[in-house]
């Protein structure tokens, strides 16, 4: 385990200190003393910063929050998604008795804090033991919390990193575009998911941040469909040309010169998915949807797949995978709420928020494993 | 003239010093704020010339040093006090806010900072009618403070009286100057003398010494000791008393001295006299019977905190001194809440310990007492469960709650 401990009086007892609060066995805390030596420590991953907000002689004769040390840090710990340690839970030691300091840090996203105890405002003696109760508890909070970070970070690191370097998000405009979409969505889902929860959230307005986390990472399936379909599928204002082609020339929706359709879909037989093609004359009550791309996603990733797979093997072990998370997405009350539940069951239920944060990890891993197959 | 070699502007102003007061005495003081106004060769030369007098912050060189890192500043500092030796008449007077006792050998004096900047006005004023006496500085606008009360304290000496018969059983310390007899006449007090070591540091090595094992029911300290009489060490020293923890940290004290409150009344720890079981008594024999025949009630460690926080220690206004103890403190505190004995972080300014301030501190806070045993069992089960080997994460929410006991 990797603390940074920032602090330009780190080796004048704090990190032995913090050593011996927190033994971890395999603790191990780094330095960094001033914002230069800060700024080198960053691009090494860490599992949780501890951040003072001043680092120097300058700092303490300083008013302005922005030109504080520790503020330039964090600024430039937060000023990138991608950057290593933007997803590190961050706990700020400060011996600040200003309440707007903390709030102009939280802004740019400390999770916790501490307060150092200054001999110009002394806590009494029960204030001081709850301040550092506090401190104990945020530190192993946040390492928990820290750990879900870095797993959904790390699988939305990798989805941009896919999809930077796979070209059929690169050949045009419209497709850079289909791209930003799928970085947003990623970044907003993190938000979402790992936005700290308010008393009043929980217990008065029901949130359940897993579950709307889900739908966002879900949401960005429609965008890969597209990502990786051609565009001229579809005219300036959006109306369905009648051929559904996917960026590798294989066909999802194809209109034959006899008027019918053709269309490659997947079906479940036997426990294996396997794809087929149909064609579909204007009697067939499915046509005029057909015809008209009016589709539904998780056909249109059922197509995706089957259009990219190479093999049945993989085709099917992926169409599996989607299936399970197509299944409890149908389910999510957020989407589409089950009978049961909407008589039975209270809209949030503890025991599902652990399930609903598992599937979107599995969404994630889906999109990456997608991603990884077109590549 | 006066050099005043000082980084900090602030503080300056904290005591009256601005520009205008410096543009008025132009002629006899200028102010030095960083290392590049005296970095002329020319300069410096007029500088370190017979009959100047320079006032240095002592971390003024450190802070440049931090932030420039030049071997001449390095070099200078170290030649400082060669120079003196070269110009007889050129003096350098040292300031801080961790000297607590004014000392001049030859030509080297120390000086707190307050004193300095509360008495600089007196000095300079006096540098205008040609009267460059140091004592002015020392000690305000009475100089002669000092000879006069050498003089009280020989005519105190000569008039302690002898009164027989005198049978106390009680067990007692008097602390004394080597020029005292007082004790010896009447009283069977255990004695120990008092030196002209008197920094924080040194008063300390003194309690530890005569205080931590052998228990007395009453302890006397002078007044009046070390090398300058008007600092009025006793009070310094009977405070640091009452901050440290010794058998007899929360015994009865008296001050003996020869000169009454008006001498003291604006002295930093002259709030230690409104606190339980510290008196100031005449230096007459008189006065000790009289002491020694009260009937006190005890002082608690419970009600410690309350009276040594009478006292209103202000913060060393150095600025490596004011933020290095807020570290400190701040350490303390943690380690403390966590109990975990500072010893134990090699790291820590152990220096700071020694310090009055950081001890005032200390005792005002209530850190001294042990925590609860429920605190200490709280610690110690959440030391034990984070040394477990740690689970491999599995993608689902750790309990929280098997850390609280």
């Amino acid at each position: 385990m990797k603390l940074l401990l920032i602090d330009d009086k780190a080796n004048n007892g704090w990190k032995q200190l913090l050593e011996k609060v927190f033994p971890f066995n395999d603790l191990i805390i780094d330095v960094a003393l001033n914002i230069e030596s800060a700024n080198e420590k960053i691009q090494i991953k860490y599992d949780l910063i501890l951040l003072d907000v001043r680092l120097n002689f300058n700092d303490h004769n300083n008013n302005k929050i922005e030109e504080f040390s520790g503020f330039k840090i964090l600024k430039n710990i937060k000023n990138d998604f991608l950057n290593r340690n933007f997803n590190t839970p961050i706990i700020l030691i400060t011996a600040t008795n200003k309440i707007w300091n903390l709030e102009a840090f939280r802004k740019f996203g400390i999770d916790s804090y501490y307060i150092k105890e200054h001999p110009d405002f002394i806590f009494d003696r029960d204030s001081s033991r709850q301040n550092f109760m506090n401190f104990k508890n945020e530190f192993i909070r946040l390492l928990d919390i820290g750990a879900n970070r870095n797993q959904i970070w790390g699988i939305s690191k990798e989805i941009i990193s896919k999809i930077n370097t796979i070209h059929y998000f690169k050949d045009e405009k419209k497709s850079e575009n289909v791209k930003s979409r799928i970085f947003d969505k990623l970044k907003l889902g993190y938000h979402v998911l790992f936005k700290e929860q308010l008393q009043i959230e929980k217990e008065i307005l029901k949130t359940n941040n897993e579950a709307l986390a889900f739908i966002i990472f879900w949401s960005i399936l429609e965008e890969l469909v597209k990502g990786v379909t051609l565009s001229n599928s579809w005219n300036l204002i959006g109306e369905f040309s009648g051929n559904w082609k996917f960026k590798n020339n294989e066909y999802f929706i194809e209109s034959l010169s006899n008027g019918n359709v053709k269309i490659n879909i997947s079906k479940k037989q036997n426990n294996q998915f396997v794809n087929q093609g149909i064609e579909l004359s204007k009697e067939d009550k499915d046509f005029t949807n057909y015809i008209r791309g009016h589709v539904n996603l998780s056909e249109q990733v059922y197509s995706m797949l089957a259009g990219y797979c190479q093999d049945n093997s993989s085709f099917n072990s992926k169409s599996l995978e989607f299936r399970k998370i197509n299944k409890f997405r149908n389910n999510v009350d957020f989407i589409h709420s089950n009978i049961k539940s909407i008589y039975e069951e209270d809209l949030i239920r503890q025991k599902d928020l652990e399930e609903h944060y598992e599937y979107c990890v599995k969404v994630l891993e889906f999109i990456n494993g997608v991603l990884e197959i077109i590549n | 003239m006066i050099y005043l070699i000082d980084d900090k502007k602030e503080r300056q102003l904290k005591f009256g010093w601005n520009n205008e007061l410096f543009e008025k005495f132009k002629n006899l003081i200028l102010p030095i704020w960083t290392y590049n106004d005296m970095k002329d060769i020319g300069f410096r030369k007029q500088m370190f010339s017979d009959n100047n007098i320079i006032f240095i912050h002592e971390s003024f060189f450190n802070i440049e040093i931090n932030q420039q890192s030049n071997k001449d500043i390095v070099d200078f500092r170290e030649n400082l006090e060669n120079k003196v030796k070269e110009f007889q008449n050129l003096k350098i007077i040292y300031f801080s806010g961790s000297i607590n006792s004014t000392i001049i050998n030859d030509n080297i004096g120390y000086i707190s900072v307050s004193k300095l900047y509360k008495n600089l006005l007196t000095f300079v004023t006096n540098c205008v009618n040609a009267n460059s006496n140091l004592d002015y500085l020392f000690h305000g606008k009475n100089p002669n403070i000092e000879r006069e009360l050498g003089q009280k304290m020989t005519l105190a000496n000569n008039e302690i009286e002898k009164i027989e018969n005198l049978n106390f059983t009680s067990n007692n310390l008097c602390f004394k100057t080597a020029k005292s007899p007082l004790t010896t006449y009447s009283f069977n007090f255990k004695e120990k003398n008092l030196f002209n070591k008197t920094e924080d540091e040194d008063l300390n090595e003194k309690i530890l010494e005569d205080l931590k094992n052998e228990e007395f029911d009453n302890i006397f300290i002078p007044l009046c000791f070390g090398v300058t009489l008007s600092d009025y060490n006793g009070l310094r020293f009977a405070t640091l008393i009452r901050c440290t923890k010794t058998t007899n940290q929360l015994k009865p004290i008296f001050i003996y001295s020869f000169v009454g409150y008006e001498n003291i009344i604006n002295d930093e720890y002259f709030n230690i006299l409104k606190t339980k079981n510290i008196f100031l008594i005449d230096y007459k024999t008189i006065a000790f019977k009289e002491a020694l025949e009260k009937k006190l009630e005890e002082l608690t460690f419970d009600e410690l905190p309350k009276e040594i926080g009478k006292l209103k220690l202000e913060v060393p206004d150095d600025y490596e001194d004011n933020h290095s103890i807020a570290n400190e403190y701040g350490l303390y505190q943690l380690a403390y809440n966590a109990n975990i004995d500072i010893e134990e972080i090699p790291d820590f300014n152990n220096e700071k310990m020694n310090s009055i301030y950081f001890k005032w501190l200390i005792c005002k806070n209530g850190l001294y007492e042990e925590l609860p045993t429920e605190i200490i069992e709280e610690n110690n089960f959440f030391r034990a469960e984070i040394k477990k080997p740690k689970l491999t994460f599995t993608g689902k929410k750790i309990d929280l709650s098997k850390f609280n006991k």
